[in-house]
């Protein structure tokens, strides 16, 4: 009984921090090394110049992000759902879980193949090639994950693709 | 001369002692920095028995995971082919298809693994540690490196 009143939490929390407009990103740091953002990952697989490239591919993910933010406590609430149907030990609810992780999950697909098309071309032949390994790397990277009480990662701004995202 | 070479080993010796120190309280300070197996042992606050039952809990998982992070990377690189290669909407759409249905497979047992952690804890452990591990479950078992290493992308 203890356990569904926080699963109940967990799902307004998600949706508070949703609402905020996502929790943790920024890049954190340790010790003086740097962990490096998703952006700084894929600019670095790409090879992108800082001067232009740089600037034009945040502005194509600062854009796009507005569709993603949405999204996001979709993707939180099927994991909920997910979880809960697994602790209670439901078929017909894992099942039911389980398509509505595919919904959201299909949906945050589109919006990042949109935003890939946008950076591929703005891509060089020679980075072109690249490219696959780079949307390999986006996977999940407009997910920000929500931090306890909606704060943010330690040197992180809102929500966005800046480094709180991943994993797909 | 053996005195000189003492003094300089004895501050090597402190530079990398507060250097290890440093490392380790910016580690504390900081939770995204932290493995996962801190942040549950945090969390859930696991006594030892616990923390060991977690890690063999999660091992398995990371294990059973395999073919899924093989899957994941496959779907997705046949989607950017796919996008690239301007191929029709019915191929695309099925692409993304692939790559959802290996997404939702992953999703489905990072939260059964969770599921199975909570069954070994007390009641107040679980409300206590629940939202923060149920947001480091994602992507848990996706990394190359595994679970319990800090990744190269943090995704808690």
């Amino acid at each position: 009984m203890a356990l569904s009143r926080v699963l109940i939490a967990l799902v307004l929390a998600t949706g508070l921090v949703a609402a905020q407009g996502g929790g943790g990103s920024g890049a954190p740091s340790l010790g003086g090394y740097k962990v490096p953002t998703l952006f700084e990952l894929l600019s670095g697989k790409l090879g992108l110049d800082y001067k232009t490239q740089e600037p034009a591919v945040q502005k194509i993910f600062g854009d796009i992000n507005a569709k993603a933010l949405p999204i996001i406590p979709e993707i939180f609430q099927a994991r909920q759902h997910m979880l809960s149907a697994e602790v209670l030990n439901r078929a017909d609810s894992q099942k039911t879980a389980a398509d509505e992780y595919t919904l959201a999950a299909t949906k945050m697909l589109a919006v990042e193949v949109e935003a890939f098309k946008q950076v591929y071309a703005q891509l060089k032949p020679n980075q072109q090639k690249k490219a696959p390994d780079g949307f390999v790397i986006m996977a999940g990277m407009f997910v920000s994950t929500p931090r306890g009480g909606g704060a943010g990662r330690p040197g992180g701004g809102g929500g966005g693709f800046q480094g709180g995202g991943g994993g797909r | 001369m053996t005195r000189h070479w003492l003094m300089r080993s004895s501050v090597l010796v402190a530079v990398v002692l507060v250097a290890g120190v440093g490392t380790r309280a910016a580690q504390r300070a900081d939770p995204a920095l932290r493995t996962r197996l801190q942040v549950l042992t945090d969390a859930f606050s696991l006594d030892k028995d616990q923390k060991n039952e977690v890690k063999i809990l999660m091992d398995g998982a990371y294990k059973a995971a395999a073919p899924l992070r093989a899957d994941l990377t496959k779907t997705r690189l046949a989607l950017a082919q796919a996008v690239i290669d301007n191929k029709s909407e019915a191929d695309v759409a099925a692409a993304t298809k692939a790559y959802a249905a290996a997404s939702t497979a992953m999703a489905a047992l990072e939260m059964k693994t969770l599921a199975q952690i909570l069954a070994t804890l007390k009641p107040e452990q679980k409300d206590a540690g629940l939202q923060e591990a149920f947001y480091m479950m994602r992507a848990a078992l996706q990394g190359e490196k595994k679970w319990d290493e800090t990744p190269d992308k943090i995704t808690y």
